[in-house]
Parts: structure tokens; C-alpha cells; sequence
């Protein structure tokens, strides 16, 4: 099914009604995922609310996964590359969404809005990274099946991505054009 | 969704809809052919996230970095996107 159809709100009413209706009477909104599935229901609700659904919706299941991924789930980066290469991170993932040490973490999103800016806080219950690094990383010359997921972010989806200490909560600010 | 083609040492993988983390399993059964020449047919993809990447290069592993053996065909919109902001069409064969 191609993305838009997940979106109701963009195929009942086109584009520009579904987010600046909405917006101008919304304050928050609070959604929570466990899984990697859920994060595509999360991304594609919040992606309705935005400018530019398509670059949103990739944006924020980039953030969302990269949460529970390497923040809930714990899986480094390095193990990250040797699962995809042993073809066992599915099986991986799927074995830590119930395992004792993870099952009970969720990623928590919080979406403001003082129309038209739209601001989202993503928070998972890991121990943060070293985020500095990664958004000033460089990934020309990257050879591993991993790693690209904060730069096409930053550079194609939200240009202000932005972390909070220790690295557990991203933010990103979208504003609507007047 | 992924089809295969296996014809005169060529394997042709035409992807539909989404080429996401959703198709790693299936995309890491394919890993196991070891024709000449890849072809990954993207006319019928309308969004990559950053794991399709990573399928690529693993892609690309397979054939020891050779750019000219993985070629990328039907190029478009979102995927085009993503990919030139990755520099793949410099690492792959882009048709």
C-alpha cells in the first residue's frame, strides 16, 4: 500500500486542509510505541499534521526506529552492522521486544503545537548516544549496511534536528508557511 | 514488495510500494545468488528509508565494491532523492 493511503486526513480532504485545520485548535498530543510497527502508525499520524508528509513521514520513522532500535533495544551501532551482515536483526529485535531487560520500555512522543510551529519530542528509555558526533559525521565514506539514518534526516527531512543530554530525547520544529 | 528475475547471469530485483526495513529478510534471502550482475529495479518505488541503503551496500558487498555489477534502474522522486544525498550514484551504477 503507498504511504499516502495510510494518511486518511490526505486522501479525504488533499493536502492543505488535513494540517493547517487541525493545527490551529491543537495543543498537544502524546503517543507512545513498543514496537517497529507501531512507530509507522506514530509517523504516519504525525506526518498528517505537517507541511511535507512524505519527507516527515521518513523523518520520523528514521527518529522513531533509531529509538527503539539503538535506545530501548540497546543495539549498538557495531552490532547493528554485524546483524544485518549475519541476516539476524529481525530475529534479534524481535527477541528483545521480550526480553526482561526491554519489554517494559516504550519511546514516548509529545507533539506541541503553537500554530505554526509544530514541535516533536521523541524520548526512549536508553542511556543517550554521543549525538554531536553523529550529526557531524560525515558518512561519505561509511562502508557499513548501517549508520545513514541522522543524515538523511538532517539534510532531507528536518534541517533543525537537535538532541537533548544524553542523547535519549530528539526534537524536531516544523513550521508551516503562512 | 520484492519479484526476482534470474536470466543469463543477471538478477533482476523489481521492488513495489515501500523499500524499507520491512524488506531486510526477504531482501538477505536473495544475498545468497551470486550471478555477475545485479540489476535493482526501483520504477515501481515510491519511497526508501535508510535501511534500503544499507540493502544496497550489502548488495555491493556481495560483488566486493565492483560499482559496475549493482545497477539501478527506473530512478525517481523520493528514492532518487535520498539516494544522490547518500552519493550512491557514485558508488553504484545508476541507468
Amino acid at each position: 500500500m503507498a504511504y499516502t493511503q495510510r494518511i486518511p486526513s490526505l486522501t479525504a480532504h488533499g493536502r492543505r486542509a488535513p494540517g493547517a485545520a487541525v493545527l490551529r485548535v491543537l495543543r498537544r498530543i502524546e503517543l507512545e510505541c513498543q514496537t517497529r510497527a507501531q512507530a509507522e502508525d506514530v509517523a504516519d499520524e504525525i506526518a498528517a499534521l505537517l507541511p511535507d508528509p512524505i519527507k516527515s513521514r521518513l523523518g520520523l520513522v528514521e527518529l522513531l526506529l533509531n529509538a527503539i532500535e539503538h535506545g530501548n533495544l540497546e543495539i549498538g551501532r557495531e552490532l547493528k552492522s554485524r546483524l544485518l551482515r549475519e541476516h539476524r536483526l529481525d530475529d534479534e529485535i524481535l527477541a528483545r521486544y521480550e526480553a526482561e531487560d526491554y519489554r517494559a520500555r516504550r519511546v514516548r512522543i509529545v507533539v506541541s503545537v503553537a500554530y505554526p510551529l509544530v514541535e516533536i519530542e521523541i524520548r526512549d528509555e536508553g542511556s543517550g548516544f554521543d549525538w554531536r558526533a553523529a550529526l557531524a559525521r560525515n558518512d561519505d565514506s561509511n562502508d557499513a549496511p548501517n549508520g545513514r539514518g541522522i543524515a538523511i534526516v538532517s539534510r532531507t527531512c528536518f534541517p533543525g534536528l537537535e538532541y537533548r543530554d544524553p542523547g535519549n530525547v530528539a526534537i524536531v520544529r516544523v513550521a508551516w508557511p503562512r | 514488495m520484492i519479484q526476482v528475475a534470474d536470466l543469463n547471469d543477471t538478477v533482476t530485483i523489481q521492488i513495489s510500494g515501500r523499500f524499507d526495513f520491512r524488506l531486510i529478510k526477504d531482501f538477505q534471502q536473495l544475498l545468497s545468488k551470486s550471478p555477475r550482475t545485479w540489476v535493482v529495479d526501483f520504477t515501481g518505488v515510491d519511497y526508501v528509508d535508510s535501511s534500503a541503503l544499507g540493502m544496497l551496500l550489502l548488495l555491493r558487498e556481495r560483488v566486493h565494491g565492483d560499482a559496475q555489477r549493482v545497477l539501478l534502474r527506473g530512478l525517481h522522486g523520493q528514492p532518487r532523492d535520498v539516494l544522490v544525498m547518500a552519493k550512491f550514484d557514485r558508488m553504484f551504477k545508476v541507468e
